[in-house]
């Protein structure tokens, strides 16, 4: 098999097109966003957010809006209540922010298997939402995730300024006048949503890596916000498919495959960019 | 009779229950150039705080008077401790235009962020990440921002202390350009000697204004016993210049 038959072979499965749509949106959506998380330190803040969206997966799951996109609403309510936990256990100063995220972050993830566990195939479903199945992805799963992502990106585009602006000086913005608690509140909407759709992809588990790991490696090679984004996007898309592919040659889980493949791209940009 | 610029008065400032400023009150008029000494925790940082916006002003009022001499912000104000994170990927334009394009548009924040960075001296440096820069050179990148905001008031926190000699000179030099063009500037400053030498108007602060005015009538014993103790003595030299010598040191070194 030539390397342009073993590109091309998978993707005449339909199932491996939509896989691939779909880890092209996912992984473009989280390297943009990912740069905002990687640019304000809060890779931990987005790696909690992804575990603690877990019991609103289940709860969605029990009552039984599986496959009707209902588990979309279920799990950006969990990512809205954790966000609030966060925010609750911070307000007592004696804590710091860290602190109040792993404690929201376990918690809400051991409700999660709490709740889960009440079902008969209890670790099969734990290992779907833990680790994602990309190649189960369908066409009405895809059209969701575009249409969050367009809404996603098309706000990013039209606050990226103000945004840029508090992620690097909030007093400086303060002085311009920007409202710089609701652009925060903004941005962590933004990361929410960006978790959610990409649930599927690489799971609970795995999420952190596709919202970090690609903007760190545009991190390393660009002087500059634009071009860590561009950077940091061409090693989501080309980590992603090149993990694809290898998950469909090598027959191994397609999610934990993806997750190495960006990976892989970080140790070398590390190694290069010195 | 001057322009005012900004007006304090009656102003108080609380952290929880300490009193941060009390009854502060002065004016500033455009084109004038004020120091603003007194010992750590004495409020100068929370007076700047309060004039640039940055702290609800509760108790007293701040007023700053618009327009008159083309500027277009009324406050630009330059922390001593700004919150920033230098491994930002930013080049040295970046940082300065950023915040400013949202005022004035992309191109016209570009050109002024320009010439800011050319008066400051950093004008070679204009592509380099701001990681790369050396503490003075950061430094001089953050008073060419507060510059380039072309502000009526411009309100600077210990801004020489982190630069050398030539650097310092540059900047105190960019200072009294823009007082000559009419910006009030108000720096907070240590160094008693440095106010004295350069700034007609000198504010004596410790939670409330001890003294206002001319460095002569200023820096006498007894108001900076009022403010630092009593181990200041003030010196008056042949060519008629102040120099203030801490003589609790000078006995320690003795």
């Amino acid at each position: 098999m030539t390397l342009v038959e073993a590109i091309g072979e998978p993707f005449r499965h339909p199932f491996m097109l939509r896989a691939l749509a779909s880890v092209v949106i996912v992984g473009a959506l989280n390297a943009i966003v990912g740069t905002f998380v990687v640019l304000r330190g809060m890779s931990f803040y987005g790696s909690a957010l992804a575990h603690a969206i877990l019991p609103g997966v289940a709860v969605g799951y029990l009552l039984g809006f599986s496959g009707k996109g209902g588990l979309f609403w279920f799990a950006l309510l969990a990512a809205a209540a954790s966000a609030l936990l966060i925010g609750w256990i911070r307000n007592d100063r004696r804590l710091n922010t860290d602190t109040a995220i792993g404690i929201a972050f376990s918690s809400m993830l051991a409700l999660g298997v709490v709740l889960i566990s009440t079902t008969d195939s209890y670790s099969i479903d734990l290992t779907h939402f833990l680790f994602g199945n990309v190649l189960a992805v369908t066409d009405a799963s895809l059209l969701r995730t575009l249409i969050a992502a367009v809404v996603v990106l098309g706000v990013l585009r039209v606050s990226y300024r103000p945004l840029l602006l508090v992620s690097f000086d909030p007093e400086h913005a303060r002085t311009f006048g920007v409202p710089v608690r609701r652009y925060d509140a903004l941005l962590l909407a933004l990361i929410a949503v960006t978790i959610v759709v990409s649930l599927q992809t690489v799971g609970i588990a795995l999420m952190a890596a596709l919202l970090v790991t690609p903007a760190a490696t545009g991190y390393l090679l660009a002087r500059r916000v634009p071009g860590v984004i561009a950077a940091g996007t061409a090693a989501a898309l080309v980590g992603g498919i090149g993990g694809l592919l290898f998950s469909y040659h090598v027959n191994v889980a397609s999610g934990a495959a993806i997750v190495l493949a960006i990976s892989a791209l970080f140790v070398v940009a590390r190694v290069a960019a010195r | 009779m001057s322009e005012p610029a900004v007006e304090v008065s009656g102003l108080r400032v609380m952290y929880g229950p300490a009193v941060a400023l009390e009854g502060v009150a002065f004016r500033a008029d455009a084109g004038e150039r004020v120091a603003v000494v007194g010992p750590n925790g004495a409020g100068k940082s929370t007076l700047f705080r309060s004039i640039a916006g940055l702290l609800p002003v509760r108790d007293g009022s701040v007023r700053l008077h618009a327009g008159g001499n083309g500027s277009r912000a009324p406050v630009a104000y330059l922390p001593q401790r700004p919150g920033l994170d230098w491994s930002f990927p930013l080049t040295v334009l970046d940082a300065v235009t950023l915040g400013l394009d949202l005022e004035l548009g992309r191109h016209r924040a570009r050109t002024a962020a320009l010439d800011a960075l050319e008066l400051v001296g950093l004008g070679e440096l204009l592509s380099r990440r701001i990681n790369r820069l050396s503490g003075g050179e950061q430094q001089r990148l953050l008073i060419a921002r507060a510059i380039a905001r072309s502000a009526r008031v411009l309100l600077m926190d210990e801004p020489l202390a982190a630069l050398d000699a030539p650097a310092r000179e540059r900047v105190f030099r960019c200072v009294r350009d823009l007082a000559d063009g009419g910006v009030a500037v108000l720096i907070a400053l240590h160094d008693l000697n440095f106010a004295a030498a350069n700034f007609p108007r000198v504010i004596l602060l410790n939670r409330t204004v001890i003294a206002d005015g001319s460095p002569e009538q200023v820096f006498n014993e007894a108001n900076l016993s009022r403010t630092y103790g009593s181990h200041l003595r003030v010196v008056r030299t042949e060519e008629g210049g102040l120099i203030v010598s801490d003589m609790c040191c000078q006995e320690r070194a003795l």
